[in-house]
């Protein structure tokens, strides 16, 4: 999985082509690890490469369920786009209300992460609204769709991402016991240092050793109208930003501020 | 102007957020200020009501849970939603009733404890067996198309015009309620019996009837509240439970058993929110219960409960 970071490096250039620079921006985010991470790099990556300015950035206690009023300060800011920076059940209804309120009427929305079921719960309120996500299973390659047609096999569903996930994931680290032989940690994680692979689906991927995070592809979405979704089908992609283009040096960004600690 | 809008938009926003409060608090009042009852499970009754709102009012297909499973995942009736705030209240009400005779009459003489236990444990029970059933993946609760969307107000802007309908509802039910218990025999019956239930037995008035009714009626309200709250929310098993908390601190707040208190607190509760996360938005958690605290201090007995008569 990629990082928050990560996140707002692959939306700003997208975006900045959809929605033209010099635009000012209005955050709301989850008030947890997540949240406080992802509004920190829009406002980075907004700001550095799209040229944005923001207005304001608000926090959102995590598992609000009632966003209207959050939403009204947004609306009333004057801002030309709004980011919608929760995940998962948050997301669904933050995105949801805010069209309700008509919102998308004078703004631009942006909900930096998706995963399925969000789309699924939010309906036909993800229309147009350009964000990340993890995995999709609409994503063409070998790996993929092996996953998808063995996962349809087994539960007569279409994977979700974090079904994906929970599942690439299981087996790096089930791999990784079986290298070091052991299922103690320190051994476990430094076969995972540094380790290359690229047989779960996005392409060539690292976990970087110096600061343990994922360098891989993002793919890029725009969610679909409610009448063109179906079962599995929620965004459409519309660009796959290299890792090439993401991440940051092992002494830059985040992983200047990251200090492993000992594990013998 | 502009202050003006901001004033009426917190307003709108305040009301709206305690609306829903105000619907579960004026049923989970009156049966606890009626039959001393303490309803942990009233929230799983908005539980019910939010799903066989869900189910009446549109074809819903399932993604998850056992039903699913078994290839019986499209349950919507898709009658509407004006079909579901017929029918849902009903049988709500029947669940109430059937509530009432099983779970709360055999504990109404055992202390709050036990009621508190049988009934969250209802609650969990019911939680899981939705969530068994019809699955942990959130279902979406589309607004009627007649209502969905935004409306332009004068002055505030753009309005989401669902939640207008919310506040609505909410006013022309609990004046139905008021004026059910303050205006009519049935009414005056269950009022003596709040006062003095032994002397009202004395009269010859055989009281559990309308107590059963109370209950039915208090759980109907929790069901209409599942009804028009749905689809402010996306709908999944937990809906319940998150909203048992704040409705029982709106009943604390406004007094046991008083309808205006459960208004009153309700209100109280969204426009203090509303206030808050305008001008200070990371206070805006600690609001409510900084206020139940404070009358909690200051007047035990609620804004407008009024203190035990007798012993």
């Amino acid at each position: 999985m990629f990082n928050a970071y990560m996140t707002g490096q692959a939306l700003a250039p997208v975006v900045q082509e959809a929605y033209g620079s010099d635009l000012s921006f209005y955050q709301l985010y989850a008030d947890y690890n997540w949240g406080q991470t992802q509004q920190d790099s829009m406002n980075q990556f907004m700001t550095d490469v799209a040229g944005w300015e923001q207005v304001e950035s608000v926090a959102t206690p995590l598992g609000t369920k009632d966003y209207s009023s959050y939403l009204s300060e947004a609306a009333n800011s004057g801002a030309d786009v709004l980011i919608l920076n929760h995940y998962g059940l948050d997301g669904a209804n933050s995105v949801s209300q805010a069209i309700d309120a008509g919102i998308d009427e004078d703004m631009e929305i942006l909900v930096p992460l998706y995963n399925r079921p969000m789309a699924q719960a939010a309906g036909g309120a993800i229309e147009g609204i350009y964000g990340t996500v993890a995995w999709d299973s609409q994503i063409d390659n070998d790996p993929s769709q092996q996953f998808v047609t063995a996962f349809q096999d087994e539960y007569d569903r279409l994977p979700s991402g974090p079904a994906q996930l929970a599942y690439a994931q299981t087996l790096q680290y089930a791999a990784a016991v079986e290298r070091a032989g052991t299922f103690y940690p320190p051994e476990v994680i430094r076969q995972l240092e540094d380790y290359e692979y690229n047989n779960i689906g996005m392409g060539e991927e690292l976990m970087r050793g110096c600061d343990h995070q994922a360098q891989r592809d993002v793919p890029v979405v725009q969610g679909l109208a409610g009448a063109e979704q179906s079962e599995g089908r929620y965004f459409e992609i519309v660009n796959v930003t290299s890792r090439d283009e993401l991440g940051y040096a092992c002494d830059a960004g985040p992983a200047a501020e990251c200090e492993l600690g000992s594990y013998e | 102007v502009s202050l003006l809008a901001d004033v009426l938009t917190i307003l709108l926003n305040g009301l709206q957020q305690g609306a829903i409060f105000v619907l579960l608090a004026v049923g989970l009042s009156i049966i606890l200020g009626t039959l001393k009852f303490v309803n942990f499970a009233h929230g799983a009754l908005y539980l019910v009501g939010t799903y066989a709102g869900l189910f009446i009012a549109l074809d819903v297909s399932l993604t998850s849970g056992k039903l699913q499973e078994w290839g019986y995942a499209d349950v919507g009736l898709g009658f509407g939603f004006l079909a579901a705030l017929i029918f849902v209240p009903l049988f709500v009400f029947v669940v109430g009733l059937l509530m009432e005779r099983f779970v709360a009459r055999p504990f109404y003489d055992r202390p709050d404890t036990d009621q508190i236990l049988v009934t969250f444990g209802l609650a969990i029970i019911v939680q899981e067996l939705f969530r068994a059933l019809f699955g942990s993946n959130s279902l979406p609760f589309e607004q009627p198309a007649w209502a969905s969307g935004p409306i332009a107000l004068p002055v505030v802007g753009n309005f989401p015009q669902w939640r207008l309908w919310v506040i609505a509802i909410t006013a022309v039910l609990v004046v139905m309620v008021y004026l059910l218990v303050e205006y009519t025999d049935f009414g005056l019956v269950v009022r003596a019996g709040t006062r003095d239930a032994e002397m009202v037995r004395l009269l010859g008035i055989k009281i559990s009837r309308p107590y059963i009714v109370v209950f039915g009626i208090g759980a109907s309200l929790a069901g209409v509240a599942g009804v028009v709250g749905g689809p402010l929310n996306v709908v999944n098993p937990t809906v319940g439970t998150d909203i048992l908390v704040p409705a029982f601190l709106t009943v604390v707040i406004g007094g046991v058993g008083s309808i205006a208190g459960a208004v009153l607190g309700g209100v109280l509760f969204g426009l203090t929110t509303a206030t808050l996360i305008a001008f200070a938005p990371a206070w805006s958690q600690v609001g409510l219960y900084a206020i139940a605290a404070i009358v909690l201090l200051t007047r035990p007995q609620g804004l407008l409960g009024s203190e035990e008569v007798g012993a």
